[in-house]
């Protein structure tokens, strides 16, 4: 059996059994055609034969009829956001940068202004670092 | 340009046989017949107005297209879903694979003369071995010699060379009389 004896045995029978196709699926695809005939745009210019490759791989919007939104508009719609984004998370940053900054230094003009309290005085250590300071002092007196 | 009755005199010509080639492919009746309606009106609202002899070249192109669509839809969802299929019994996965075979072999052999069972067993035997080949070569066959499109149309319908389309086709017809000698079908 060569290829086209074979072409025409498969071609027949697959003519016959489509044919012979349950009510419900021609049913279903006659509904289909008429869906697809109601879409259908008659008057519209036709498109460029290089745009073939792209068949069946265009934005949902367009299938639906309406028209495509141009490219600069796309990326604007994805970059403006981003960029919102971006410049929030730098502000945020930036703020609670100087505010940490300022809760430091108050807390240190607290601690330089505090009297040092009687109980210091009683610590070893403290009397230790105390003796420590003066005698450093001194040092730098006689020099 | 084609008019929108030379539009609907060929959905009406090809829905049938589009049906047939995405069941091929998918063996699912439901998913096939999404398949054609998708690409009905892609090719309805975006190239109705293309030359009527474009038409079968750009449909097929589609109809590749929106099953290979469907393929992919089919793996996104598995990620999700096989966990759960798995908990099912082997009892419904066999149910299915019936429904597919019975809804391609669609002849009844009941009170048919003994040719028209004979011509039934080889539509259902040619069902059965076509839907066995690799989908490129069922493809570039079933274009070819069921469509009738020439090399250079089946391989722009297909996106491939004409190269490509000839060794797909030989190598279909081999892997068909093969199987169909082996089923004791020579001619």
């Amino acid at each position: 059996m060569n290829e086209r004896e074979l072409a025409r045995i498969v071609r027949v029978a697959l003519d016959e059994s489509a044919d012979r196709l349950p009510y419900r699926t021609t049913h279903r695809l006659e509904a289909a055609r008429a869906a697809a005939l109601a879409h259908a745009r008659v008057e519209a210019a036709p498109r460029p034969a290089h745009e073939i490759v792209r068949v069946g791989y265009r934005p949902t919007a367009e299938l639906a009829g309406g028209p495509a939104p141009r490219l600069g508009w796309r990326i604007a719609a994805i970059v403006v956001p981003i960029a919102l984004v971006a410049a929030g998370l730098f502000g945020i940053s930036v703020l609670e940068t100087h505010q940490r900054a300022d809760d430091l230094a108050e807390l240190d003009a607290a601690m330089l202004a505090d009297e040092v309290p009687i109980s210091a005085y009683a610590d070893r250590g403290f009397g230790v670092y105390l003796r420590n300071v003066s005698s450093q002092a001194r040092g730098h007196e006689e020099r | 340009m084609a008019s929108r009755q030379e539009l609907s005199d060929f959905l009406a010509g090809v829905e049938r046989r589009a049906f047939k080639h995405a069941m091929f492919a998918l063996r699912d009746s439901d998913g096939a017949l999404d398949v054609v309606q998708d690409a009905m009106l892609r090719l309805a609202s975006r190239y109705g107005t293309r030359p009527a002899a474009e038409l079968p070249m750009l449909f097929h192109r589609i109809l590749q297209n929106a099953i290979t669509d469907h393929f992919r839809r089919l793996r996104v969802r598995s990620l999700w879903t096989t966990p759960l299929s798995s908990l099912q019994n082997d009892q419904n996965g066999e149910q299915t694979e019936s429904e597919a075979l019975e809804a391609l072999d669609v002849g009844s052999d009941a009170d048919e003369p003994a040719g028209e069972v004979e011509r039934a067993q080889l539509r259902t035997i040619l069902d059965e071995e076509i839907a066995r080949l690799p989908r490129r070569q069922r493809e570039a066959f079933l274009l070819r010699y069921w469509e009738d499109l020439n090399v250079a149309e089946t391989a722009l319908a297909m996106g491939c060379s004409e190269g490509s389309v000839k060794t797909h086709c030989s190598r279909a017809a081999h892997a068909l009389a093969e199987a169909l000698a082996a089923r004791g079908i020579e001619r």
